[in-house]
């Protein structure tokens, strides 16, 4: 049934929609269009995650979720800092073991987002994708929860097949809504609007509302897969939300350097989640680095 | 020297180019994307790039972004997007990828994931994420900023991809600041290509884990005035000049 998208505070897309111990996918890639507002939500109101699906390059999103403890599982293709390192939560707690770790490699992820988004139990990748059993580790030897192998019934070739992403949620970040729950980008989708079909519940946060979506639009999620939204402008702070504003280097530097170690973090988290996103407005001196950091138009 | 390691690496790759190739490519891809620019100067006008993130062909950016999804990284000749371009792979429409590692070994096994035991890894790496694709696409280049003893290993603690395939494709060549690795004639293992004007054999060998062939030590090609005059004439193969690597 299509979905009729909901205006909600960002307090309240997190309280009412994300159940504890679900499986939350995350939009964006890299440190581009993240859902960072709702992620901080979900930090503030200490809401477990049972598996976390980053994007397919997962980032300080992911990160942040972890070091604040509140991940079981993460089901991993890449996730780092990109240009700036490796995560280093989900460092320390993959090297201590307090998270599990579900390793995919990025065709089948990508594939396994778009079979979920198309109702598809799983997806099958070539035969001979996979490397062979040597004995070492691998993404198929490791992870039996999303990849398993299968004859086909056509050729008798070995496949193997990684099962479909759902999530319970999907949180994703876009720059534009109109009235009827529209969503628009403007610069890059990556794999979102295949993220917010695949998951039960879709929950996007915005740069600002339009009566009709702007032509700056490059890509568009229908409303009909929109559960709810909040409006927050700055959202996707301290990366970047395309053709708004870029990423904030200086901050996304200093969380690098902090969350190596476990009082740096516990520092980033006491000065920057606070209690309300306007506590985190405040203190990253939000509204002056968008400002400085204003991107123009896509293109 | 009249050029940086920087320059020499994209001049080296931008030699394993062929006209019609596809290749993909993203984060800090400074070097990849004046390879294509070198290779395109110096007779294959239809070497053609692809940004991962957007399935932008040919990016008409003036500067490389640093990040791989960065806007910048959209305007160019066709965009079309990163599922379809996962596709492309998948199914071969593109021919080369350009990829680091934590590791690499003599086998030509490609490792972004952990390092140690995987269970209780002493390293715990991204994930393996476009590595997998080495066993899909013809050919894959390999960069590092670094030569590092750690990264070239005998044996990798974990699997992305199996690098040697059968037929000379998979992994084609590995680039680093000191020398260019690749597979041997009969693709059986990974040895040295060439060592870069300025390091020796010793010095190549002591920054790598696994033993080289001293005998393959030739000196790496230098860049051509053609090839220097490509690369300065654009502005982002200019800035190579001046990248600090590492």
């Amino acid at each position: 049934m299509g979905k009729i998208a909901r205006r909600m505070e960002l307090e309240a897309c997190v309280a009412e929609l994300v159940e504890p111990d679900s499986v939350v996918g995350l939009g964006g890639l890299h440190f581009h269009n993240m859902p960072m507002a709702l992620v901080r939500e979900l930090i503030r109101q200490e809401v477990p995650v049972g598996r976390l699906v980053p994007s397919i390059d997962g980032s300080i999103d992911a990160d942040l979720l972890i070091g604040a403890g509140l991940v079981r599982e993460v089901q991993v293709a890449y996730l780092g800092l990109e240009t700036y390192g490796l995560a280093p939560r989900f460092r320390a707690a993959a090297e201590a073991g307090t998270v599990r770790v579900r390793d995919c490699e990025e065709a089948g992820f990508g594939l396994a987002l778009a079979a979920g988004a198309a109702g598809l139990p799983f997806a099958a990748l070539p035969a001979g994708f996979m490397p062979a059993d040597e004995g070492l580790p691998s993404v198929p030897a490791v992870n039996r929860d999303d990849y398993r192998e299968i004859e086909n019934p056509f050729t008798g070739e070995r496949h193997m097949l990684i099962q479909a992403i759902n999530p319970d949620v999907a949180l994703i970040h876009c720059q534009a809504i109109d009235a009827h729950g529209n969503c628009g980008f403007f610069g890059g989708s990556f794999l979102d609007v295949e993220l917010a079909k695949s998951a039960r519940i879709c929950i996007v946060q915005v740069e600002r509302e339009y009566e009709e979506l702007p032509s700056a639009c490059r890509r568009r999620l229908p409303g009909y897969a929109v559960d709810a939204y909040c409006v927050v402008e700055g959202g996707a702070h301290p990366g970047s939300s395309h053709g708004v504003y870029r990423h904030d280097d200086v901050h996304l530097r200093r969380y690098a350097q902090l969350a190596r170690s476990d009082h740096g973090f516990e520092r980033y988290r006491g000065e920057m989640i606070g209690v309300s996103e306007a506590e985190y407005a405040a203190a990253s001196r939000l509204d002056d680095r968008i400002e400085a950091l204003e991107a123009g138009p896509v293109g | 020297m009249n050029y940086s390691v920087a320059e020499l690496m994209a001049v080296v790759l931008s030699r394993r180019l062929r006209e019609g190739d596809v290749m993909v490519t993203g984060t800090n891809a400074g070097i990849t994307c004046s390879a294509a620019l070198v290779a395109r100067a110096c007779g294959r006008p239809r070497v053609r790039t692809i940004i991962g993130a957007f399935g932008t062909v040919d990016p008409t950016v003036e500067l490389v972004p640093a990040s791989g999804a960065d806007q910048s990284f959209l305007p160019g000749r066709v965009v079309t997007d990163l599922i379809s371009t996962l596709g492309d792979q998948v199914r071969g429409l593109a021919d080369v990828i350009c990829l680091g590692g934590l590791q690499v070994d003599r086998d030509g096994r490609v490792n972004l994931a952990v390092v140690g035991d995987y269970s209780r890894p002493d390293l715990r790496g991204p994930g393996t994420i476009g590595v997998s694709l080495i066993a899909r696409l013809e050919r894959t280049f390999l960069y590092f900023t670094e030569h590092d003893p750690r990264t070239f290993v005998e044996r990798v603690d974990f699997v992305g991809a199996q690098g040697l395939r059968p037929g000379g494709r998979g992994l084609e060549v590995i680039v680093t600041p000191m020398a260019v690795l690749g597979p041997v004639e009969d693709g059986s293992r990974i040895d040295l290509v060439s060592i870069h004007a300025g390091f020796d054999f010793e010095q190549v060998q002591a920054r790598t884990g696994f033993a080289l062939d001293p005998s393959r030590a030739v000196v790496t090609e230098p860049p051509s005035e053609e090839e220097l005059a490509a690369l300065r004439g654009h502005p982002y193969g200019m800035s190579l000049a001046t990248m600090t690597l590492g």
